[in-house]
């Protein structure tokens, strides 16, 4: 890449050559944003996150445990991860927002992945309260990172309501049936000004570099990492993907067509 | 949030009263004793304040948040908030998950 390429790449924040993520003013180089959710030790999650190279995983807000000894936030912190606090388990506004109030109040951060679900079966977001809560926390001053469905209409209203950043579903929480909608993904990776972050849904590695030739800026990962037979070794792949996806969006794929294309010439072809 | 807000404001100015405890609509002292912390019905001395029960509670009170009936005590109200009979109280921090 001659320095003239490389000076007008960065022109672009979205294609710079250290090209990094930007979530409300924060730059993170990583695209992959880790779930810990599912890790069955702290040394599963100290490997985890070193292989992932995250530089932000979630939390969950839970009652303290009274015999507990170190946890979840010392590793997070002993590797200088940044705490992305979440609300899973919430089914009203009213509950959303209180513990994204108490997260603050525990963890000095005014992050909050936002998740408000509708029911125990499919733990699909509500729309309704969802945006209930986003707009309660934003004008309380948080950055909200909002856990929301593949739907493009209800990103935008969660955007346009001061969110920091959107999170759509590829497919249920935990699934692992990858991206079900991708046409809705693209069109939410295109038409959304803030960081669209796919979430919930990865099975795989090569879901997470779908998403991210869709478009989307990151991609958040749990269950098919923690999950895994070797959680490290998986950790490492989903990183990879990310990186390859999102290098192949940059680099423009090619056209779909219908029949095939020789691409060595038919001249020059010796008389056999 | 709720109605609770106005309640644990003025607890916050009158917490160093001594009578709170036991001294309101004519409940045992007993009975007047009880806080849920966690769900868990615990018994407490009158006027235990939140940094108190906090202390007792966690091993370390780093990364951890109390809410008071469904009001968050800030950290630099816990040694000037005092529990009162019947308070629910829930002590959190961090967790896997998400």
């Amino acid at each position: 890449m001659t320095a003239e390429q490389v000076a007008k790449l960065e022109d672009d924040p979205k294609k710079s050559t250290d090209d990094p993520l930007v979530i409300a003013g924060r730059s993170l180089s990583s695209r992959l944003i880790l779930g810990t959710g599912g890790a069955q030790s702290l040394e599963v999650l100290e490997s985890i996150l070193e292989c992932s190279g995250a530089q932000v995983a979630t939390v969950a807000v839970r009652r303290v445990d009274p015999a507990a000894r170190g946890g979840v936030l010392d590793v997070l912190r002993a590797k200088g991860v940044e705490v992305l606090p979440n609300t899973a388990g919430c089914f009203t506004a009213a509950e959303a927002v209180l513990t994204a109030k108490l997260a603050r109040e525990a963890f000095g951060t005014d992050w909050v992945k936002l998740e408000v679900i509708g029911d125990e079966e499919t733990l699909l977001p509500d729309a309704v309260e969802l945006l209930e809560a986003a707009e309660q926390l934003c004008d309380d001053g948080f950055q909200v990172l909002p856990y929301t469905t593949d739907d493009p209409v209800l990103a935008r209203r969660l955007e346009n309501a001061g969110c920091a950043a959107v999170m759509p579903l590829g497919s249920p929480i935990g699934s692992g049936l990858g991206i079900r909608n991708p046409q809705n993904i693209a069109v939410i990776a295109r038409t959304c000004r803030v960081p669209v972050i796919l979430d919930a849904g990865v099975g795989t590695a090569s879901d997470a570099a779908e998403a991210m030739e869709l478009g989307c800026d990151g991609v958040m990962v749990a269950t098919a990492i923690t999950g895994a037979k070797e959680p490290a070794r998986m950790a490492n792949a989903v990183r990879l993907a990310v990186e390859a996806g999102r290098n192949a969006l940059l680099a423009g794929r090619i056209p779909r067509r219908e029949g095939a294309k020789a691409s060595s010439p038919m001249e020059g072809r010796a008389e056999l | 949030m709720t109605s609770a807000g106005s309640s644990s404001t003025q607890r916050a100015s009158t917490s160093t009263s001594t009578s709170g405890a036991t001294d309101e609509g004519g409940t045992t002292e007993d009975a007047a004793a009880i806080v849920v912390v966690n769900g868990q019905d615990q018994r407490m001395a009158p006027a235990t304040t939140v940094a108190e029960l906090v202390a007792t509670w966690c091993s370390c009170a780093d990364g951890v948040a109390v809410a008071l009936n469904r009001e968050i005590v800030p950290r630099s109200q816990w040694t000037h908030t005092a529990l009162e009979p019947g308070d629910h109280v829930e002590i959190v921090t961090a967790a896997a998950g998400g």
